[in-house]
């Protein structure tokens, strides 16, 4: 089994050859990673400052898009001390201790991008943390790794190249690891609401309907999923609650 | 008034991570969002002619119905395609990794464009897909 002073040193020379928002990617999908195999307590229940851990792997997620401002990430998503604090003190096992710094270095890197600060030593914790939280994940990140690789030499990224997380393909593509947290989509939906204009036909709408059925199948299958099927069609009375992105 | 429909998708196979359809709402309100202007002006183009009442429930039923035959046809031919690819031997070694990694990449660019010229041509008809009431629900328990 590769030692952590060997995984770090592994990391360390190919990350430095990474672009800057493709450190941050690596970073970022090691939090996500490790985000998903935390404990309930601390990944999955809404906390008294109403964030998750998986909630702050998002924004660090839309950060790599280029759809965030400096501005937005400084003073809206940007991890506070208080966050920090939070969830250092919430962390009570080993584990739980690691997931939370996994999480915090990669804001660290992603912070990196809004500084333009090109140190890797950020994105080389976050696999280290990630590491720690869980040794059976480190041919996953090592693969993660080689794939931004492969992308940045095929797509000539540079420092200024954003990054949709999802170009790295599902988290478990054979199957998550037995008894790690279930990240199946099992009870999870996606709804679309559709506002039709008065003048359309239900011929057309039926029409419009089947086409993007297909087109979001399309890009399911694309991310490597296997499909997808219309579990409901209806006209809503009232407008739905819906709650936000569960991770 | 405009008329709304709500429809709600699932993964085909659950075993499919949930980060996938994450992926799906982020990327479809991108794409709203960047058509947003467009779909506005289009809006207003259109003719309020040809007033109907709300879709009734056999109208549901059947374009649900419809919905979900046009994806068991995508599915056989996504299998049909799958079982020629494993009969050519592939292999899980890096390289057959990294292959399988940049097609994936060239079809997400190709379904992206697709939902992008297909949410642009629904705006064409004023027809709108709302950013805000998308989502993922929450697990059940």
């Amino acid at each position: 089994m590769t030692s952590l002073d060997e995984f770090r040193a592994k990391l360390s020379g190919r990350i430095d050859d990474l672009p800057l928002v493709a450190r941050a990617a690596f970073a970022t999908r090691c939090a996500r990673r490790i985000a998903s195999l935390t404990p309930s307590i601390i990944a999955d229940e809404p906390t008294s400052l109403n964030i998750t851990l998986s909630h702050l792997v998002d924004r660090l997620e839309e950060a790599l898009t280029g759809h965030m401002s400096g501005d937005d990430w400084q003073n809206k998503f940007l991890p506070t001390p208080q966050v920090r604090k939070f969830f250092n003190d919430i962390a009570t096992t080993d584990q739980e201790k690691f997931a939370v710094n996994c999480v915090l270095h990669a804001a660290d890197a992603v912070d990196n991008i809004f500084r333009a600060t090109f140190d890797p030593t950020q994105a080389v914790e976050t696999g280290c943390a990630a590491y720690l939280a869980c040794s059976d994940s480190v041919d996953h990140i090592l693969r993660d790794l080689r794939s931004i690789e492969l992308l940045k030499d095929s797509e000539s990224w540079t420092d200024e190249t954003t990054v949709a997380i999802s170009v790295l393909g599902p988290l478990w593509p054979d199957g998550q690891p037995k008894d790690w947290p279930d990240t199946s989509s099992e009870d999870c939906e996606l709804v679309f609401e559709i506002d039709l204009p008065d003048g359309a036909t239900d011929q057309e709408v039926k029409r419009r309907l089947i086409k993007l059925s297909g087109e979001l199948d399309s890009l399911h299958r694309s991310y490597g999923g296997r499909g997808l099927r219309v579990v409901g069609l209806d006209v809503p009375r009232e407008a739905p609650a819906f709650q936000g992105v569960s991770s | 008034m405009s008329r709304k429909i709500r429809i709600t998708y699932e993964a085909r196979n659950k075993r499919d991570g949930k980060e996938m359809l994450r992926w799906l709402q982020s990327d479809a309100t991108r794409l709203i969002k960047d058509l947003d202007a467009e779909i506005k002006i289009d809006n207003r183009e259109q003719s309020t002619s040809d007033l109907r009442p709300v879709p009734d429930e056999e109208f549901e039923t059947d374009v649900a119905a419809a919905a979900n035959e046009e994806l068991d046809r995508l599915a056989e031919l996504a299998a049909a395609v799958e079982d020629r690819q494993s009969d050519t031997g592939a292999t899980e070694s890096e390289s057959a990794t990294g292959r399988l990694l940049l097609r994936r990449r060239r079809e997400q660019k190709e379904a992206q464009e697709r939902l992008r010229s297909g949410i642009a041509s629904a705006a064409k008809l004023g027809i709108r897909l709302l950013i805000s009431l998308t989502g993922i629900k929450a697990p059940k328990d």
